[in-house]
C-alpha cells in the first residue's frame, strides 16, 4: 500500500453502503459535520432497504431501483460521495488507509465499518437422488438460494417463474417471508422448521401459533422437527432435502434462511475485538479509538457485561445515529427501545423491547383471531410488547416504552 | 407532473420538486432527502415515521386514506385532522401544486 503521491484524504470514510452506511453519512451532515464524507459500497447500487427482497419485491415485480434508501439528490444535497461497486480490500490502521478494490487508497481520521454479514450457508453432504451416493462438487448444486442482497433477490423471483416446489429451510422471519411471497406467485411452498415452533427465538408461542394456522390456512406446507441431513441432488440440480428422520421433502427451489454470519474479515484484519461481530460500545466505538461500526456486523457490550448483536433496521439505524454523535463529539441520540417487523401475507408482525420467553405475558384479543397484542412484563413492569395486525396499538406502545426508557435512563 | 413542495410547520421551504403518478410522496421524500421524513418500514405501515400534514386542498390530489393509515395515525402523539402517511399518498391527479409539511422531528 505505497504510492508515489500521498492518498487522497476523507475526513470520515464509511465502508458498506446498507442501512447503516448511509445513515452514518446522513447524520453526520445533519449533526453539522462539515468534512468530506466519502461512502464505499460494494454492490451495484445505491444503499437500499432489505426487508422488501423477501416480502414485496419478491412478492411483485419492481426493479432494484425502487429499493433506494436515498436518491442521488439526497446525497448530493448533503455533499456525500457513494462510490458504488468498489470495495474496501485492505485497511492500514497505522497509516489510516483504505485500500480499494478499484485501486486508489484513501486516508481518513474517522473510520466506520457498517459492512453488515453474509448469509449462513447450509453445511450438508449432497447425495444423487438416483444412486444415493455423495456427490462431491457442492458448488454447482443449481437450484439453492441464500437471501441477503437485491440481485439474490431478483435470482430468486426469476426462478421463482420456473419452479413448482419451494422449500424454505428455517423456520424464522425470512423462510417464512419467502414462502408467502413465492406462494402469492403460485409456487408451492414448504417451510422446514428445526423445532416445533415458528419463529422460536423471539416470538411468543402463542403468536406463533397464529403464524402457524395462517400459512397453514393460505396454502403453505410446515414440517416441524426438521433437521436437515443432505441435499439430494438430480443431475446438477437440487431434487429433495433429506431430513435425519428419514423424511424426504421435493424440491426444486431451495432457499436456506438459517442466520447472518456478521462480516468481521476487516476487522480481524487489523486486530479490533471481534465477539460474533466487531465489539462496540453504546457510542458504536471499537476497540480502536478512531474507528466505529454498526448494524448487523456490530456487536455492542452492554453495561451488564453481556454482548448482543441485533439485525434489524431499527438497530442499524440507531446504532448509526450513534456513531455519527461520537464523531462530531455530540451528546448521544435519545435511545429508543428496539423494535422489529415482519409481514407474512396479509398478517403483520411486531415487537418491540424484552419479548424474551421468560417474561411474563398478557394476551389481549383483537377483533379477529389474526390480531392480538402481548405485553411482557418483569416484575410487573412493561418491558416489551408482540402485535399481529395491531399496528396502532404498537405504535401507542413502542412510545409508552421509550417514554419509560427514557426516565430510566434519566435516572441511572 | 404534481408540483410538490415540503415545508417546516413555520412555512419554511425544506425541498421543491416535482413527482409522477408512480411515486408515493414518502418515496419523492425519500429519494430528495428531506429532513424529518425518515420512512424506516420503507412504506409497510410499520413505523409511521412519514407523517406529513396536508391542507385539505393538498389532501385532494391525492388517494384518500383507507382503514390502516387511518389506525395507525390514530396512534401518533403529534395527530392532527390534517395528518397523513406520505407512503400512502399516490397523487390521485397529474397537475398542481401541492404543499406538504413535514412535522418537527423529535
Ligand atoms: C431478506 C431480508 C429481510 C429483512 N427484513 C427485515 C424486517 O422486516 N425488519 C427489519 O427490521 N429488518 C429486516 N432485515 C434486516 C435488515 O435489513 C438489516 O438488519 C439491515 O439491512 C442491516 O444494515 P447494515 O447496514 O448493517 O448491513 P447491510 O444492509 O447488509 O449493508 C452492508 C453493506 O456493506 C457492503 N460491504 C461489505 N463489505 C464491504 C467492503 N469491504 N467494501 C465495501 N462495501 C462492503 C455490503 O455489500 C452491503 O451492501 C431483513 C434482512 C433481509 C436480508
Ligand atoms: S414508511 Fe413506515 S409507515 Fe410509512
Amino acid at each position: 500500500m505505497r504510492g508515489t503521491t500521498p492518498p487522497e484524504h476523507a475526513g470520515t470514510i464509511i465502508i458498506g453502503g446498507g442501512q447503516a452506511g448511509s445513515q452514518t453519512a446522513v447524520s453526520l451532515r445533519e449533526a453539522g459535520y462539515t468534512d468530506r464524507i466519502v461512502l464505499i459500497a460494494a454492490e451495484p447500487y445505491l444503499p437500499y432497504q432489505r426487508p422488501p427482497l423477501s416480502k414485496a419485491f419478491l412478492a411483485g415485480d419492481a426493479q432494484p431501483a425502487t429499493l433506494a434508501l436515498r436518491g442521488e439528490p439526497a446525497y448530493a444535497r448533503h455533499d456525500i460521495e457513494v462510490m458504488v461497486g468498489d470495495a474496501v480490500t485492505a485497511i492500514d490502521a497505522a497509516r489510516a488507509l483504505v485500500q480499494r478494490a478499484s485501486g486508489a487508497e484513501l486516508s481518513w481520521d474517522h473510520l466506520v465499518l457498517a459492512v453488515g454479514g453474509r448469509p449462513s450457508e447450509l453445511d450438508v453432504p449432497i447425495i444423487d437422488g438416483a444412486t444415493g451416493d455423495l456427490v462431491t462438487s457442492t458448488s454447482s448444486l443449481e437450484g439453492v438460494h441464500l437471501l441477503r442482497t437485491a440481485d439474490d433477490a431478483l435470482a430468486l423471483r426469476a426462478a421463482a417463474s420456473k419452479v413448482s416446489r419451494l422449500v424454505a429451510i428455517g423456520g424464522s422471519f425470512i423462510g417464512l417471508e419467502v414462502a408467502a411471497s413465492l406462494s402469492s406467485r403460485g409456487v408451492a411452498a414448504t417451510v422446514l422448521v428445526r423445532g416445533d415452533r415458528l419463529m422460536s427465538r423471539v416470538v411468543h408461542p402463542y403468536v406463533a401459533d397464529i403464524f402457524r394456522r395462517a400459512h397453514l390456512a393460505r396454502g403453505v406446507s410446515l414440517e416441524f422437527g426438521a433437521q436437515v441431513t443432505a441435499l439430494v441432488a438430480d443431475g446438477r440440480r437440487v431434487a429433495a432435502v433429506q431430513l435425519s428422520d428419514g423424511r424426504r421433502v421435493e424440491a426444486d427451489c431451495v432457499v436456506v434462511g438459517i442466520g447472518l454470519t456478521a462480516d468481521t474479515a476487516l476487522a480481524e484484519q487489523i486486530g479490533l475485538v471481534i465477539d460474533r461481530g466487531i465489539l462496540v460500545d453504546d457510542a458504536g466505538r471499537t476497540s480502536h479509538p478512531a474507528i466505529y461500526a454498526a448494524g448487523d456486523c456490530a456487536t455492542r457490550l452492554l453495561a451488564s457485561g453481556a454482548t448482543e448483536r441485533t439485525e434489524s433496521v431499527h438497530n442499524a439505524v440507531q446504532q448509526a445515529k450513534a456513531v455519527a454523535a461520537a464523531i462530531v463529539e455530540a451528546a448521544p441520540p435519545s435511545k429508543q427501545v428496539p423494535w422489529f417487523w415482519s409481514d407474512q401475507f396479509d398478517l403483520k408482525l411486531q415487537t418491540v423491547g424484552d419479548t424474551g420467553h421468560d417474561t411474563d405475558t398478557t394476551v389481549f384479543a383483537g377483533d379477529t383471531p389474526e390480531k392480538l397484542v402481548v405485553e411482557h412484563r418483569r416484575d410487573g413492569v412493561l418491558v416489551g410488547v408482540t402485535a399481529v395486525s395491531s399496528p396502532r396499538e404498537f405504535l401507542q406502545y413502542r412510545r409508552e416504552l421509550d417514554r419509560s426508557h427514557a426516565v430510566v435512563n434519566a435516572q441511572a | 407532473m404534481l408540483s410538490i413542495t415540503f415545508t417546516t410547520p413555520e412555512g419554511d421551504v425544506l425541498v421543491e420538486t416535482t413527482m409522477t403518478d408512480s411515486d408515493t410522496v414518502m418515496e419523492v421524500a425519500v429519494r430528495e432527502g428531506v429532513p424529518g421524513i425518515v420512512a424506516e418500514c420503507g412504506g409497510s405501515m410499520s413505523c409511521a415515521t412519514c407523517h406529513v400534514y396536508l391542507e385539505p386542498q393538498a389532501n385532494e390530489a391525492f388517494e384518500p386514506k383507507e382503514d390502516m393509515e387511518r389506525d395507525l395515525i390514530d396512534g401518533l402523539e403529534n395527530c392532527s385532522a390534517l395528518s397523513r402517511l406520505s407512503c400512502q399518498l399516490y397523487p390521485a391527479q397529474s397537475e398542481g401544486e401541492v404543499v406538504v409539511t413535514v412535522p418537527d422531528s423529535a
